[in-house]
C-alpha cells in the first residue's frame, strides 16, 4: 500500500480507519502499512484519540415537555389567520427571494402580454382527514394484550402478618 | 388595466405560497415509496398511544360509552406501561397472533375459565403457566405427566393448563 | 428494522402527513426527536436554543407537509432544515456576543450532558475538565465544518448525504471534515 501521506489522501484514509467504514481488506492492508510507517501510526493515533472523545460525549434524551411544546405550537399555529401563517413566524434570508421576485415579475409581464380566462374562485387547501383507526381491532387488541398480560403478571407481594400474632 | 393588475397579485400569491417549499429544494427525485400497507393492530395501538391527547380523545369519542371506558381503561395501563414491559407485551402478542383464528379463541375461552378460579387457585395456575412457556414441547409433556402436576392441580385446573400448554409454540 | 426499511418508512410515514394523518407525524417525530436535538445541542451548546430551534424544525416539516414530495432521503431534508436554523443562530448570535460586555459571566445556559454518577471526585473533575475541552473544540469549529463533523460522527452520515444537507458538492464536503478533524486532532491528540 502506497502511504496515504504521499498520496495526499491521509485524512480519507484516517477517517474511514478510525470511523470503522473500511471493508477488513482495506483495514488490514493500511494496519500491515502502519506497522512500517510511523507518521501514520502517529495520525491514526491522534485520529483515534479525536474519535473516543467524542464518543465520550453522550447526551440524555429529550425531555417529555419537548412534545408538549411543539404540540402547542402546532395549535397556536393552525389558530392564526391565514395570511400570518404564511408570513408571520418564518425567519428566512431574503436572498432566496430575489430570484423568486425576478420569475414574478417575469410571469406578471407574460401576464400583461396575453391575459387567460381566469377562475377567480379561491384555491383551497383539501380537507385535514385523520387516518381512520379501526376501533374493533384497537378494543381486540387490548383485550388479548391484557389477557396475555394477566397470565403474565408478577404474583404479588405475600400479604404481611400484624406482629405479635 | 384591472386585469394585468389582477395577473400580477395572482403570481405574486404563487410566489409566496413557493416560500416554504424552498426548503425542499432538490435533485431529482429517486423513485417514491412502495404501496401504502395495511397497518396491523400494534401499528394502530402504537400511533393511539402517540397521538397528541386531544387527537386521541377524538377517536374516543365516537365510541359509544360503555365500550368507551373499555378502551380507554386498557389504552391508559398501555400507556402507563415502561418501554420495556410494552416490548414484552407486543411479543408475546405478536406470538399470539401467530395461532389461527379458531385457536386464538379457545386461547381466549380457556382464559375465562382460568379468570372464573379463586384468585389463590389462579396465582398457582399463573405460575405453572408461565414455567410451562419457557419450556420446551418435549419438557411440557413430560410435566403435564408428572405427579407434581397432578398433585398440584386439580381436573378442570389441570384441563385449562394442559391446553393451553398445547396452544404454545 | 433495516435502515433501508426505515428510510422507506418515513417517506411513507411523511406521505401520509400529507394527506392529513398527525398520528403519523407523532410517529416521525418519535424517531427523529433525538437525533435533531442531540446535533442542535452540539451545534449551538445552549440547552434552551437546542430545544426552541429543534422544535422549529419540527414546526417546520409539519408547516410544509402538504407540499412535500420524497424526492430525497427524509433526513436529509430534516437536517438541512436543522444546519440551516443553526448556521442563522450562530451568526446572528457571534453579532449579539460581540456586543455583549466583558464583565458578562452568564455562560451560555445549562449544560444537559449526562452526568457521571460514578467514581471519585477527582475522576468527575477530570471527566468534566474533557467534556470541557472536547466543547470548547468543537465550539472553535467554523459552523459548516462543525455541521459536517457533527453528521459525520454522531449521525453516520455519509458524505453524499451530507452534501445533501450542506448543499454542496461530496469533494467539498471532504474537505470541510478533514480540515476539522485536523483541527481537533491538533487540539485533543493530548486527551488521549
Amino acid at each position: 500500500m502506497h502511504c496515504p501521506t504521499t498520496t495526499g489522501n491521509e485524512a480519507e484514509v484516517l477517517v474511514a480507519y478510525t470511523s470503522g467504514t473500511m471493508t477488513p481488506a482495506e483495514q488490514e492492508a493500511f494496519e500491515l502499512h502502519m506497522a512500517g510507517c510511523a507518521g501514520c501510526r502517529q495520525l491514526a493515533a491522534a485520529q483515534k484519540t479525536v474519535w473516543s472523545a467524542l464518543d465520550a460525549w453522550t447526551l440524555p434524551p429529550v425531555s417529555d415537555e419537548f412534545d408538549r411544546s411543539l404540540h402547542a405550537r402546532i395549535a397556536e399555529e393552525a389558530r392564526l389567520p391565514w395570511w400570518k401563517r404564511q408570513w408571520g413566524g418564518f425567519s428566512f434570508s431574503w436572498k432566496p427571494a430575489i430570484p423568486v421576485a425576478v420569475a414574478c415579475a417575469a410571469l406578471a409581464g407574460a401576464f400583461l402580454l396575453h391575459v387567460p380566462a381566469i377562475d377567480n374562485a379561491p384555491a383551497t387547501l383539501p380537507a385535514v382527514q385523520t387516518q381512520k383507526i379501526d376501533a374493533d381491532q384497537v378494543e381486540r387488541a387490548l383485550d388479548d394484550m391484557d389477557m396475555l398480560n394477566q397470565l403474565d403478571a408478577p404474583a404479588p407481594a405475600p400479604a404481611r402478618t400484624p406482629e405479635g400474632s | 388595466m384591472n386585469a394585468s393588475r389582477f395577473a400580477a397579485a395572482l403570481v405574486l400569491a404563487a410566489g409566496s405560497l413557493s416560500v416554504p417549499a424552498m426548503a425542499q429544494q432538490e435533485p431529482p427525485p429517486p423513485p417514491g415509496p412502495a404501496a401504502q400497507r395495511e397497518w396491523s393492530p400494534i401499528d394502530q395501538l402504537e400511533r393511539l398511544r402517540l397521538m397528541p391527547p386531544w387527537q386521541r380523545e377524538r377517536f374516543l369519542d365516537r365510541l359509544p360509552p360503555q365500550r368507551r371506558a373499555k378502551i380507554e381503561r386498557h389504552l391508559q395501563d398501555y400507556i402507563n406501561m415502561t418501554d420495556e414491559q410494552r416490548a414484552r407485551l407486543r411479543e408475546q402478542y405478536e406470538i399470539f397472533r401467530q395461532l389461527p383464528p379458531e385457536k386464538q379463541q379457545v386461547f381466549r375461552n380457556l382464559f375465562g375459565r382460568f379468570m372464573n378460579q379463586p384468585p389463590q387457585r389462579q396465582e398457582l395456575m399463573r405460575e405453572e403457566f408461565q414455567r410451562l412457556r419457557q419450556m420446551s414441547p418435549a419438557e411440557r409433556e413430560k410435566r403435564l405427566d408428572s405427579y407434581e402436576f397432578h398433585y398440584r392441580f386439580q381436573p378442570n385446573e389441570r384441563e385449562i393448563l394442559g391446553r393451553l400448554a398445547m396452544l404454545l409454540p | 428494522m433495516t435502515a433501508l426499511a426505515s428510510l422507506e418508512r418515513d417517506a411513507e410515514l411523511m406521505l401520509r402527513v400529507r394527506e392529513g394523518d398527525e398520528t403519523s407525524f407523532a410517529l416521525l417525530l418519535n424517531r427523529h426527536r433525538g437525533p435533531v436535538m442531540h446535533f442542535l445541542y452540539r451545534m449551538v451548546q445552549n440547552q434552551g436554543v437546542a430545544e426552541e430551534l429543534a422544535q422549529e424544525v419540527f414546526l417546520r416539516v409539519y408547516k410544509a407537509r402538504a407540499s412535500y414530495e420524497p424526492t430525497a432521503k427524509f433526513t436529509t431534508w430534516l437536517f438541512r432544515i436543522a444546519t440551516h436554523l443553526a448556521l442563522n443562530w450562530l451568526r446572528d448570535g457571534k453579532a449579539e456576543k460581540a456586543q455583549d460586555s466583558i464583565d458578562d459571566n452568564s455562560g451560555d445556559g445549562p449544560t444537559r450532558e449526562l452526568p457521571d454518577r460514578s467514581g471519585t471526585i477527582e475522576q468527575k473533575l477530570v471527566y468534566e475538565a474533557r467534556l470541557g475541552e472536547i466543547r470548547s473544540a468543537i465550539e472553535a469549529l467554523p459552523g459548516k465544518q462543525r455541521a459536517a463533523v457533527l453528521m459525520h460522527k454522531y449521525e453516520e452520515m455519509e458524505y453524499v448525504q451530507i452534501a445533501g444537507v450542506l448543499g454542496c458538492s461530496e469533494s467539498a464536503v471532504k474537505s470541510l471534515l478533514f480540515r476539522a478533524y485536523e483541527t481537533l486532532r491538533a487540539r485533543l491528540a493530548h486527551l488521549g
